[in-house]
């Protein structure tokens, strides 16, 4: 006869089998075996992972978790990116800080994505938690160095501060000075964001030179290249980092000086930064080239032949190389290159020079894609910025990996047709959805019809993120993704013809997923209104910067709509162009 | 100096009587103070534990007092071994280890077998976890939805690829795990009992960096370097060094 376990058990011995299970997923399982395991789980959850800010509320997460000491929060959605979602639309994490202050005393991690992050957050922040030691400022907005010394200030035992791809208002230079002469505990620090002259570079040496843990430190293109050298020979324990600006004139002196300091780091395994580089000075970095093992070339203006003459002189780079990230100015001949070269390679992203040009300026196609996908069958993740392409290629690409589980293509005109046939890519799309079984993340461009979004709702199975621009021909299309993708999360979508029918057919879908965005779509104010009284528990939001859309007729097609599911139901930070078809809010708006 | 081998007698619930080496009996905290504050001869009872179980413990307690004074020639890699398969038991006879452990205050013990419990409760569903412990579900429906939901749509996180925590798994289910994953970064949780060797050979071959979680949750990952060492006897055994200088 089988034990009863939960009886038999007193709570601590449960919380302590329940602290070896970490993953959110578990948890949750645990959390719904029965009402004491709820509660005893719900005590000694530590992290907290919130994929979309506004699903749930501070005061539900500190109702639930009460002994929380890690968070991560994500605010705007990724089409933020790109500059769909105005300014203003919300994402504010003052509240979040507020409320935990009080509550988690505790807190030590905080990691945030698309939020906006004021001074008083900060400054929030270093006054409130005594144990703070992880920040990290995922592409945010809203401060200036003023709250980052605050941060610095205070936070005695901080280990990592990241403000990657962050917007920082420039105010002094003078914030690193203000960690205290105490502080030593620092692993990660990436400032790479920040604008010229923001840097005092005296600071930054002190405080290199007293964190002997060091591992992975970004630096912004105020730190020129003579300095860097200076920075490695107090830092020979990094693994990870970015130079600040790769320019000089090449003096002798200089050069074996940074050769031989890049050579005194023996755990280097990863590089980016490189602005402005100057080819003649990347020949210092080939003593540490065979351990690379992720290379981010993304701001260097590198040419193919300066890129060949990089991965050829490192023998064994071609092993370790598992991240490459460059301006396009790479070539086909040099992703051809890279493909008989590193044969480990798993992610690659290719950014375009010149997106808004008219005329290609390089010569980059589908054929460096192809090659690489030939040459590196461990590829898993696909970044690729083009001019051109072909239904041909697409098809090659997916039969040569299978493995891909991101994919997002970017053909830079919208509506380009297969090049050499004048076909639409709907067979590409469709080859790549079909032969790649764990793709979780794709993004289309090219000419596609209803055709391609047949392929992915029939093969799609694990995908759960799916980016549209300029495709469809009707309703059928959104139809045959929201019916078929099970595993679909978020939706994105913009300036296609996709409108009322599909949405509302797939109502319940949206239940299922974190978030829906629709611009410049077909999709009606009245439907709007219908779906937000239908699923009440949906927030409903209308984005409008010109006019209320109630002034216009119900048919009348919105600008951007913002589904979400939430628990928190509808928020009340939304600005005066964000509309909520919550019964409840329109009635007060 | 007495005799070098003091012995401490317990007595269990079923009037057991086992004589024990004291550097083993004091493995247990509980005991250790109970001898430390009483009088040294006499019998100490352990009311809440059986003959079977307690001579179970006892044999976990001499194997691993053995293997730290460097009595018995067994390497760490191979004390593993033994720990895995120590708790390959019933399910009955793990939950009277794991509150016997609870009770006397043996912490290794009572990592290990906790451990071995949360296998068995990770990557299933609620469902299957009442079934595999026999538990009443004592949810309403209503209230068992609500739960569900806020679970799912606060705090629910994509497939995602990063980095892939390797938190106790049977050995060989670990190994496929390493075998099939997709990420670059493998953490394995800091009171892990596995199988290094297959695991840092699979590694290797994926070129993987293997990170394990120190005891202490506030240090950073350490990451642990494999090297292969050729002992006397000619077959090669992988050590794990910490390279962590805090």
């Amino acid at each position: 006869m089988q034990k009863e376990m939960a009886y038999s058990f007193p709570d601590e011995v449960l919380k302590h089998v329940f602290s070896f299970i970490q993953s959110d997923k578990d948890r949750n399982a645990v959390s719904l075996v029965c009402k004491s395991w709820y509660e005893i789980e719900r005590w000694c959850r530590r992290k907290v992972f919130i994929g979309n800010c506004y699903a749930v509320s501070p005061r539900m997460v500190i109702r639930r978790f009460p002994e929380v000491r890690s968070i991560e929060l994500k605010g705007k959605p990724h089409f933020a990116d790109f500059n769909l979602v105005p300014d203003g639309w919300g994402g504010y994490v003052l509240q979040w800080i507020a409320e935990m202050a009080g509550a988690y005393p505790w807190l030590g991690e905080i990691r945030l994505k698309r939020m906006v992050v004021t001074d008083e957050s900060l400054e929030l922040i270093a006054k409130s938690f005594k144990n703070f030691k992880v920040l990290v400022l995922f592409s945010c907005e809203g401060f200036s160095t003023d709250g980052l010394a605050a941060i610095a200030a205070s936070c005695k035992n901080l280990r990592e501060l990241d403000l990657r791809e962050s917007e920082v208002d420039d105010l002094s230079g003078h914030w690193l000075a203000q960690f205290p002469e105490t502080c030593t505990s620092l692993v990660s620090l990436n400032i790479s964001c920040l604008g010229s002259d923001e840097v005092s570079f005296s600071a930054l040496e002190r405080l290199v030179d007293r964190c002997p843990n060091l591992r992975s430190l970004q630096l912004n293109r105020a730190v020129t290249l003579d300095k860097i050298a200076n920075i490695l020979r107090r830092a020979p324990q990094l693994v990870d980092f970015g130079t600040g600006n790769y320019a000089a004139e090449l003096q002798p002196d200089v050069f074996s000086n940074l050769a031989g300091a890049f050579s005194s780091c023996k755990e280097l395994k990863s590089l980016s930064g490189f602005w402005d580089v100057v080819p003649a000075y990347l020949p210092a970095l080939y003593s540490i080239c065979p351990r690379l093992t992720s290379l981010n070339l993304s701001y260097a203006t590198i040419q193919s032949p300066d890129l060949i003459k990089l991965v050829s002189h490192c023998p064994r780079l071609q092993r370790l190389l598992f991240l490459i990230q460059v301006l396009d100015y790479v070539e086909d001949s040099g992703l051809e290159e890279l493909a008989s070269s590193c044969k480990d390679l798993q992610e690659l992203r290719v950014f375009p020079s010149d997106p808004f040009g008219v005329e290609p300026n390089v010569s980059l196609t589908e054929q460096g894609l192809v090659a690489v996908s030939l040459g590196c069958p461990k590829l898993q993740s696909v970044l690729y910025f083009c001019r051109r392409m072909s239904n041909a290629a697409l098809v090659t690409i997916a039969q040569n990996c299978p493995n891909l589980t991101r994919f997002r293509l970017c053909i830079i005109e919208p509506k380009t047709p297969d090049y050499l046939t004048l076909d639409p890519l709907d067979a590409g799309f469709g080859a790549i959805v079909e032969h790649c079984k764990d793709l979780r993340r794709l993004s289309l461009s090219g000419l596609l019809t209803d055709h391609v979004f047949e392929y992915i709702g029939t093969y799609g199975k694990k995908l759960e993120m799916l980016s549209v621009a300029f495709a469809g021909d009707s309703d059928l299309g959104l139809h045959h993704v929201l019916s078929g993708c099970e595993s679909l999360r978020k939706l994105e979508i913009r300036d296609c013809p996709f409108g009322d029918k599909a949405l509302l057919a797939n109502a319940a879908k949206l239940e299922t997923m974190r978030s829906l965005w629709m611009s410049s779509c077909a999709v009606s104010f009245g439907a709007c209104k219908l779906l937000g009284q239908k699923m009440p528990k949906l927030n409903v939001e209308v984005i409008d910067e010109t006019e209320p859309p109630d002034s216009r007729p119900e048919s009348y097609p919105v600008d951007k709509l913002y589904i979400y599911k939430s628990v928190a139901g509808p928020r009340f930070d939304m600005p005066p162009f964000v509309w909520s078809m919550d019964e409840a809010v329109k009635i007060l708006h | 100096m007495g005799s070098t081998s003091t012995k401490i007698k317990l007595r269990t619930s079923d009037q057991k009587v086992f004589e024990v080496e004291k550097a083993v009996a004091v493995q247990s905290q509980t005991i250790k103070y109970i001898y430390e504050n009483g009088c040294p001869d006499s019998v100490i009872h352990v009311h809440s534990v059986s003959g079977d179980i307690l001579s179970k413990i006892l044999d976990y307690c001499k194997k691993h007092v053995n293997s730290a004074a460097g009595k018995e020639d067994i390497s760490p890699e191979e004390l593993y071994e033994w720990d895995a398969n120590f708790v390959k038991v019933d399910q009955n006879t793990l939950f009277d280890l794991i509150l016997a452990a609870n009770c006397l205050k043996i912490e290794s013990l009572l990592d290990l077998t906790c451990q071995t419990v949360a296998n068995m409760i990770k990557g299933k569903r609620p469902e299957e976890i009442r079934t595999t412990f026999n538990i009443k579900n004592d949810y309403t429906i209503e209230a068992e939805e609500a739960v569900r939901r806020e679970n799912k749509w606060a705090f629910d996180m994509l497939g995602g690829v990063g980095t892939m925590v390797i938190e106790e798994l049977a050995d060989d289910t670990m190994s496929k795990c390493v075998t099939n994953t997709k990420s670059r970064v493998c953490v394995i949780a800091a009171n892990q009992i596995v199988m290094m060797r297959s695991i840092s050979k699979l590694a290797n071959k994926k070129s993987i960096d293997v990170y394990k979680q120190p005891q202490n949750p506030t240090t950073p990952r350490i990451k642990e370097s494999v090297k292969q060492r050729n002992v006397g006897t000619g077959f090669i055994e992988l050590f794990f060094h910490f390279k962590c200088k805090m």
